[in-house]
């Protein structure tokens, strides 16, 4: 008897212990400062409290976290998201056009192969001290530094002189990063590269404040405590992150060069799309990055002071095909069978355009695209190109976007072309795709300001889905890019949109608008151009 | 006794051995890897295949598998559960944040299913075929027949936009302090809703157990003393149906730990099932592999702390031993 109460109060015991840890373990993630639950949680009751009495907003992120606040370590757009509020990049994408950030302004030289970079003398860190050009070369040289150690983004720095393919400092070469003066310095390229080309290639292109970090080992600067509370230039201060990846809370950057926020906090959290218009209704959240179905649009509009906003950007489907499988002809052959109307009807709801390219449709130097299906052309370039009617062409589709795939199979099966529908997790298709066990696959991105945006996709070494060996759009994309005179630049884009439409190395399907629902408040405005921008919103008086 | 704990945590480390090593082969046999995640993407398209290729020489994700795996064994037995490329952090630290919102949410949704189930189960056995029974078996046909993201998200809409009683998702409200009741006020709703999906089962084996155990000699010999009815039920018939209740919770053990993984990132609950989904998602197996090392360790001590729990409700089974 004696020795079973001892028994049972073993186990009392240890089911205590096991409680107590488990509720001491939630709040491990506190990351504001002190290690400690009780100081950093007292820090997180007052940036709580702080910003009940202020004008605060929260943004949801869809479905993944953050994955790190150290900023060349972002790999997820909703990390680039985060790096966003707390630095300054250079430059970054508008609605339709380049905006100049911490870089006041670029002197292309030499064809592209030389930069000099003039700072905003208004970017300031948020302990007050200015952002100059000492830090940009700092920056850049410790994180090209062998001892800093590997990371997948690294390779954005590979073009740089003096790096090798990794975009670390090779032996016996020196950088290509020189400090002109205060606000100025110099970048020297291996591959020249045009401003537009250098957005989408530098997401994780941040400074970092070199009087509060060069005292540390090279080696432990990308895990020291200070990113866990980091100082940044950009328009968020840091406040807190009350749970790692999962919450994390900003205050106004009052002296932003561009203007302070309306709102005094800001708190980005992770929501999942299914539950996304719950949190809504339930007013957790003023804005959400997921993309809703038009149905869920409609019930959300108007309820609980919720409006649904439309965006001036769009996404635009394609058709990833290999192109050293079928030639320039086929392929325009095979674009000729899929229905894009049908497309834009059945998926879009009607509320979208056929598209033979990526060229922003607004953009003035834009060929209106006159989509048609043409079964009989397109049986009769097949012929003459000996198609070899008993294949059937794999078309991989990633999970949900079935109904796409069968539209596009019905198409090919109109001219006796064979189409195998292999659906899956969306990484895995575009493995295959890459891999070759595809022939072609369904993919989609956001419409950007450049013209030839994405063009990467397009190369021979770049491109990994299109397998593609030909130079020339790739060359034509560049040309575009260090075009300065207006007309002959237009001139290029209608080149780029005919080669597009004629020998599509990508199928263009479709391009659809994209919709927001915003909490009562904020005003409406949101352009998904500047979606990761929370700073230029109005708020509703 | 002592000889027998040993034998068993010898047994568990072989186990756990098998299991990270079929987890590993597994995912080797997933297309694509975390370089092709972190670089690629639907905007994929612009690093050279030098680049790629020295990306996966100096994640060694260029190795064989078997080779891959030995090194990742080498650093566990040396306490380095490895490094989440995806996250640039360790794995031990990513666990360490985790590990406690998935114990309490299981532990708690455990809890409810527990005094959920045991008094219907009970109540069902003792009156066999009445209403209570039959309410039972509906709460038990209800909860093993709804999928868990169901009642999740029918849940979310009645109690938190229909009635606004409890948050839709997260483990604290936004911009408020982070206290006990906060938390507790998110813990409910997941909780509830893990804990259901769980009673079926315990309800149904709770009443057969009980029912058998009703029937048998000394229960009669029990009442013929005059023992009042509840001391009949619990003391003489619940106490002798423990076995087989207690394996059916052990069995929903790795449930609890691991299973939960839809339940988490529908509430954007911060705890291990959300590392591993978007782990996966990233082919960023590291953490996986962390994480089903400590799911695996904590059911295989879970089962040895059942063999103990079988002892004492069953003295003879010491005896025995």
């Amino acid at each position: 008897m004696k020795k079973r109460t001892k028994l049972c109060r073993i186990v009392s015991m240890v089911l205590a212990a096991t409680m107590t840890f488990m509720l001491a373990a939630c709040g491990s993630g506190e990351t504001s400062g002190d290690s400690t639950l009780s100081s950093a949680a007292g820090t997180s009751a007052e940036t709580a409290a702080s910003a009940a009495n202020g004008k605060s907003l929260v943004y949801a992120l869809n479905k993944t976290s953050w994955n790190t606040l150290v900023p060349w370590y972002a790999t997820t757009t909703n990390s680039w998201m985060i790096q966003r509020c707390l630095y300054e990049p250079l430059i970054q994408a508008g609605e339709t056009e380049l905006v100049y950030c911490a870089a006041e302004s670029i002197d292309v030289q030499e064809d592209g192969s030389y930069w000099e970079v003039h700072l905003n003398p208004g970017v300031t860190w948020h302990d007050g001290t200015p952002s100059t050009a000492e830090d940009w070369v700092w920056t850049l040289e410790t994180i090209t530094n062998p001892e800093f150690g590997t990371f997948t983004e690294s390779v954005q720095f590979s073009n740089i002189q003096g790096t090798n393919e990794l975009g670390f400092l090779a032996e016996g070469e020196t950088l290509g990063v020189e400090l002109i003066d205060d606000y100025t310095f110099s970048i020297r390229w291996k591959t020249p590269i045009s401003v537009e080309a250098f957005v989408d290639l530098s997401n994780t292109w941040r400074a970092a404040p070199k009087h509060l970090l060069e005292n540390i080992a090279v080696a432990d600067l990308g895990t020291d405590e200070f990113w866990t509370h980091p100082v940044g230039n950009g328009p968020c201060i840091f406040e807190s992150e009350p749970v790692t990846g999962q919450e994390i809370r900003f205050s106004a950057n009052k002296d932003y060069y561009l203007g302070t926020p309306q709102w005094d906090y800001v708190t980005y959290v992770v929501v999942d799309s299914t539950n996304a218009a719950n949190a809504y209704l339930n007013g957790e959240i003023d804005f959400c990055t997921a993309t809703l179905s038009t149905e869920i649009l409609e019930e959300l509009d108007g309820q609980n002071g919720l409006h649904v906003e439309r965006g001036n950007s769009r996404t635009i489907s394609m058709l990833s095909i290999n192109n050293s499988k079928f030639n320039a002809r086929v392929r325009y052959a095979l674009s000729l069978l899929i229905d894009k109307q049908a497309l834009v009807d059945a998926i879009a709801g009607g509320d979208g355009e056929p598209q033979g390219d990526n060229v922003l449709i607004y953009l003035d130097s834009y060929i209106p695209y006159e989509h048609v299906v043409d079964v009989e052309t397109a049986k009769q370039i097949l012929e003459e190109e000996n198609f070899d009617f008993t294949q059937s062409i794999k078309l991989g589709v990633a999970n949900g976007n079935e109904n796409t795939g069968m539209i596009i199979q019905q198409g090919f099966q109109s001219a006796g072309v064979q189409c195998e529908i292999i659906s899956g997790e969306f990484t895995s298709i575009l493995t295959m795709q890459a891999d070759g066990d595809t022939d072609c696959s369904l993919q989609s991105w956001y419409e950007k300001f450049d013209p030839v945006s994405q063009y990467t996709n397009f190369g021979p070494e770049t491109g990994a889905y299109i397998h593609t060996t030909e130079t020339k759009y790739i060359e034509l994309a560049d040309k575009i890019h260090f075009c300065t005179d207006e007309a002959e630049k237009t001139e290029l884009i209608h080149e780029w949109q005919e080669l597009l439409r004629t020998e599509c190395p990508m199928i263009f399907l479709y391009s659809k608008p994209v919709y927001f629902v915003m909490s009562s408040k904020l005003v409406g405005g949101i352009q998904s151009g500047v979606m990761d921008m929370p700073w230029l919103w109005e708020l509703a008086e | 006794m002592r000889k027998k704990l040993v034998s068993r945590l010898l047994f568990s480390l072989v186990i756990m051995l098998a299991l990270t090593f079929l987890v590993f082969a597994l995912s080797s046999l997933i297309k694509g890897n975390v370089v092709d995640t972190m670089l690629g993407g639907e905007e994929a398209g612009t690093i050279s295949e030098e680049a790629y290729n020295a990306l996966l020489h100096q994640y060694g994700l260029d190795q064989p598998v078997p080779i891959r795996y030995w090194n990742w064994l080498v650093d566990v037995l040396h306490g380095d559960l490895g490094t989440s490329v995806a996250q640039n952090r360790s794995v031990a630290s990513l666990l360490s944040q985790r590990i406690g919102p998935t114990l309490l949410l299981s532990g708690t949704s455990l809890l409810i299913s527990i005094i959920i189930s045991l008094p219907l189960g009970i109540m069902s056995a003792y009156k066999p075929y009445s209403i209570w029974d039959n309410f039972a078996s509906g709460v038990a046909f209800i909860s093993s027949s709804m999928p868990g993201f169901m009642v999740c998200l029918f849940a979310i809409y009645v109690f938190s936009v229909k009635l606004g009683i409890f948050p839709t998702y997260g483990m604290y409200y936004s911009n408020q302090p982070q206290t006990i009741g906060n938390l507790l006020i998110h813990l409910a709703l997941p909780a509830l809703v893990s804990g259901l999906t769980m009673t079926g089962g315990l309800i149904k084996q709770t009443r057969s157990a009980v029912l058998e155990v009703m029937n048998e000699e000394y229960i009669k010999t029990a009442r013929s003393k005059g023992l009042a009815e509840f001391k009949v039920v619990v003391r003489h018939g619940f106490r002798n149906a423990l076995i087989p209740i207690i394996t059916q919770i052990s069995l929903s053990l790795p449930y609890l730990v691991g299973g939960s993984v839809v339940i988490e990132q529908i509430f954007s609950w911060p705890g291990m099932g959300s590392l591993i989904i978007s782990s996966i998602y990233a082919r960023d197996y590291d953490p996986v592999l962390g994480c089903c090392m400590v799911i695996c360790a904590v059911v295989l001590l879970g089962n040895i702390l059942v063999d103990f729990v079988y002892l004492l409700v069953d003295p003879r089974l010491s005896k025995e031993r």
